[in-house]
């Protein structure tokens, strides 16, 4: 599971935000650890997301007001915070959204520019 | 607006900073707990899960260090830290703490003198325009001529002066 480990992918700066507002408002409330554990398996564990990186993220997070935490119970009776997306947060994800594809197609135009196939 | 909402939780969180604290502890604890029990369910036996457990979340205390830089205001938080190690450094060594002190007061005692001079006789314009045809006047009494009166004016004396006098143009009072 280290960061070295071949074929995994470091996480561009920014995009963490959008990650887990996306894994929010498709799943619904979830805790850190259902976050980090989605995030593996979406990503067939290409992504490797140390759990301690989620923490500032999931704060940012909650002071934009674009998530909130709250205590829960998993199904196996332990505690958890329960994180889920907010109206502002679901505005803000579309705008994210949209400002990702931008940059994306950008890129991916560069890229194809440089190296016709 | 975003950035408003976080400065004012940044504040909220720096006035409650044993809460914060105590909620991230809490919140780790149960991440912990929960992993704990996946690699339970996986066969291993408890102490095992538990390090796997730690293993796989990463370093706890850089979690938590990474997560107080967020949720504070860095450069007061920096501030603050300074200010106390400072503090402390000085306690240690009362000697020099006094010797920087007396410096200090020294130092600022002696701009502050020579500011307040230079201040009246140079900044600070004269209240009375063409100063070099400005006069002192001394009301002095016939019975005590020759001695050195120091009786105050005549406030009336003073009013006449002012407005019947002709080799003067203005007069001022002062005590």
């Amino acid at each position: 599971m280290s960061s070295e480990e071949k074929g995994s992918v470091q996480l561009l700066q920014g995009t963490l935000d959008l990650i887990v507002l996306r894994t929010l408002a498709s799943m619904g409330a979830q805790h850190a650890y259902q976050i980090a554990t989605r995030l593996q398996q979406v990503s067939e564990r290409l992504l490797n997301l140390n759990q301690e990186t989620l923490y500032p993220a999931l704060v940012r997070l909650e002071q934009y007001g674009w998530i909130k935490g709250i205590w829960g119970r998993t199904e196996s009776n332990r505690e958890a915070k329960y994180y889920s997306i907010t109206k502002a947060g679901e505005k803000a994800l579309n705008q994210e959204v949209l400002r990702w594809r931008a940059m994306a197609g950008l890129v991916e135009r560069l890229l194809i520019e440089d190296f016709p196939s | 607006m975003k950035y408003l909402r976080r400065f004012l939780s940044k504040w909220m969180s720096q006035l409650r900073k044993d809460h914060a604290e105590a909620e991230l502890i809490r919140e780790i604890n149960a991440h912990l707990a929960l992993m704990e029990e996946d690699f339970l369910g996986r066969g291993m036996s408890t102490d095992e899960a538990r390090l796997a457990a730690r293993r796989a979340y990463g370093g706890v205390e850089q979690a938590k260090q990474l997560h107080r830089d967020e949720r504070s205001i860095l450069w007061l938080e920096r501030l603050s830290r300074d200010i106390r190690f400072a503090l402390r450094q000085l306690r240690k060594s009362p000697g020099f703490a006094l010797t920087a002190v007396l410096t200090l007061a020294l130092g600022i005692g002696a701009v502050t003198s020579v500011f307040s001079v230079v201040n009246t006789v140079l900044l600070k314009p004269f209240v009375f325009r063409d100063p070099d045809r400005l006069v002192v006047m001394r009301e002095a009494v016939g019975e005590a001529r020759g001695e050195r009166t120091a009786i105050p004016v005549n406030y009336r004396h003073f009013l006449r002066l002012k407005s019947t006098a002709t080799t003067i143009e203005d007069a001022a009072i002062f005590a």
